[in-house]
């Protein structure tokens, strides 16, 4: 496996320094239209940056985009061990329509916009509902928030879930992470609670999460995160 | 901890193969809020105090050239040490919020700071970070390749989404980076898919390096 990585890893630094210039390893049968003009002048060093006609409205909701590694479930919660006071198995109760991270759900105003960069987002607010503690300081029965993020309402739009989970549907039961303080998701005036960190989806007994070999058992949950439990490290 | 970067990978591959489109070709990465870099803009970026290592600041600017020197008229950022820059590099500790107000754990953010002209790219304290070479951060988490990741961070910044492209090679754009030392965990330069999306936001630029053109109309 290494030996075939490394190969492939050989022939893309080969197809990189072989290629002069920008495009290295472009191969030759698609590429970007529109190379045939090469006249105009150069840039200015004194170009404007004021919005341009391909702008949108100057009240426009920003945007924000993340790359994510995932490590494994023990690390993935190990990561949080700062912020979270607990992980349990939870059903979902409902699921909210797609909104704008405010109280109101409405758009924020501009000022707000402006004032909290992209701090805003779009999502669906999810209720769930603790069905078994796994460990922390967690209550069967407490309704937590969870902002699934991703969607757009007219010209806005925030980018989908980090590791691809499916918008949640009413009875899924996810493994989830809870914060250890409500976090406000709506960064204007209002407030938007949210108590869920992150959730994965547990389907035939085992936890879906982004490694595809890797499907935890829910039973062993709690033996896979014995030490990184939030109330196992309280010097954490 | 390998197996923390073979993960990675292995869930991109993974995810990869699920997401193969039926055209050969597929289309170009989709863009970023429906905006574009004003013709002739010469934004500029700078260093946040929170990166001070000199070879990442290097590597840093390395990949902020890369994404600027195009056949297109995508801005290339001018590195300035005082004033205001349009774009911050810099890192912060995870979890931290990017998308949104939730905090979780990037490795890397790239975000608007109230318009589309300003922008915070932050790559994550929290993991390992390399120059290719004998530079590195920390050795004992997942590593990630500095030019080629803020290469792909001022990708964004001129409007590029994510993107699977119908082959890895075709794109920098893919939304699960590899961290070192699996395949692609050092992507440089914007590949055949990413000019392609440039192309759809720029107008075309002179040459200034050779071989031109570099790509030929398919």
């Amino acid at each position: 496996m290494t030996r075939r990585l490394a190969i492939i890893s050989c022939l893309l630094v080969a197809l990189l320094t072989a290629c002069r210039g920008v495009t290295p390893g472009a191969p030759p049968d698609s590429g970007p239209p529109g190379l045939a003009s090469r006249s105009a002048a150069p840039a200015s060093e004194a170009a404007s940056l004021a919005p341009s006609a391909t702008q949108p409205e100057a009240c426009a909701l920003g945007t924000a985009v993340a790359e994510y590694a995932y490590p494994g479930l023990r690390e993935f919660v190990n990561e949080f061990r700062g912020i979270s006071r607990g992980v349990a198995v939870a059903e979902v109760v409902s699921v909210g329509e797609v909104q704008y991270s405010t109280e109101s759900g409405q758009r924020p105003s501009c000022d707000e916009i402006q004032a909290a960069g992209s701090g805003f987002s779009i999502g669906r607010l999810v209720d769930v509902r603790v069905i078994t503690p796994v460990g922390g300081a967690v209550e069967k029965d407490q309704v937590l928030t969870y902002l699934y993020q991703g969607g757009s309402l007219g010209k806005d739009s925030s980018p989908g879930h980090p590791f691809g989970l499916a918008v949640p549907r009413a009875g899924d039961l996810m493994l989830v992470l809870i914060s250890r303080e409500p976090i406000d998701a709506d960064p204007g005036a209002g407030e938007l609670p949210v108590e869920v960190l992150e959730m994965f989806l547990v389907t035939q007994g085992r936890v879906v999460t982004p490694d595809p070999a890797e499907r935890v058992p829910v039973q062993q949950v709690g033996d896979v995160l014995r030490d990184v439990l939030p109330s196992a490290s309280p010097s954490n | 901890m390998r197996r923390l970067g073979l993960v990675v990978a292995l869930a991109g591959a993974t995810t990869f193969v699920a997401a193969l489109p039926a055209a050969a070709n597929g289309p170009p990465p989709p863009l970023l809020g429906g905006w574009s870099w004003p013709d002739g803009s010469r934004p500029t970026y700078a260093f946040a105090a929170s990166m001070p290592l000199q070879w990442m600041r290097n590597e840093a600017t390395a990949g902020v050239n890369a994404s600027g020197n195009t056949p297109y008229q995508n801005p290339v950022f001018r590195l300035i040490s005082s004033g205001t820059p349009n774009v911050t590099v810099g890192m912060r500790a995870t979890p931290a919020p990017c998308v949104g107000s939730t905090p979780t754990v990037w490795y890397a953010c790239a975000r608007t700071r109230g318009s589309y002209t300003s922008w915070s790219v932050d790559l994550s304290s929290s993991y390992c970070w390399m120059n290719g070479g004998a530079y590195r951060t920390c050795a004992n988490k997942a590593t990630f390749d500095v030019w080629s990741i803020v290469h792909h961070e001022f990708l964004h910044v001129n409007a590029l989404g994510h993107h699977w492209p119908d082959q890895p090679w075709n794109s920098v754009m893919l939304p699960v980076f590899p961290a070192w030392p699996n395949n692609y965990w050092q992507n440089r330069y914007p590949r055949s898919h990413d000019l392609w999306g440039l192309a759809t936001l720029y107008a075309a630029d002179p040459c200034t390096t050779t071989p031109c053109p570099l790509r030929t109309t398919p």
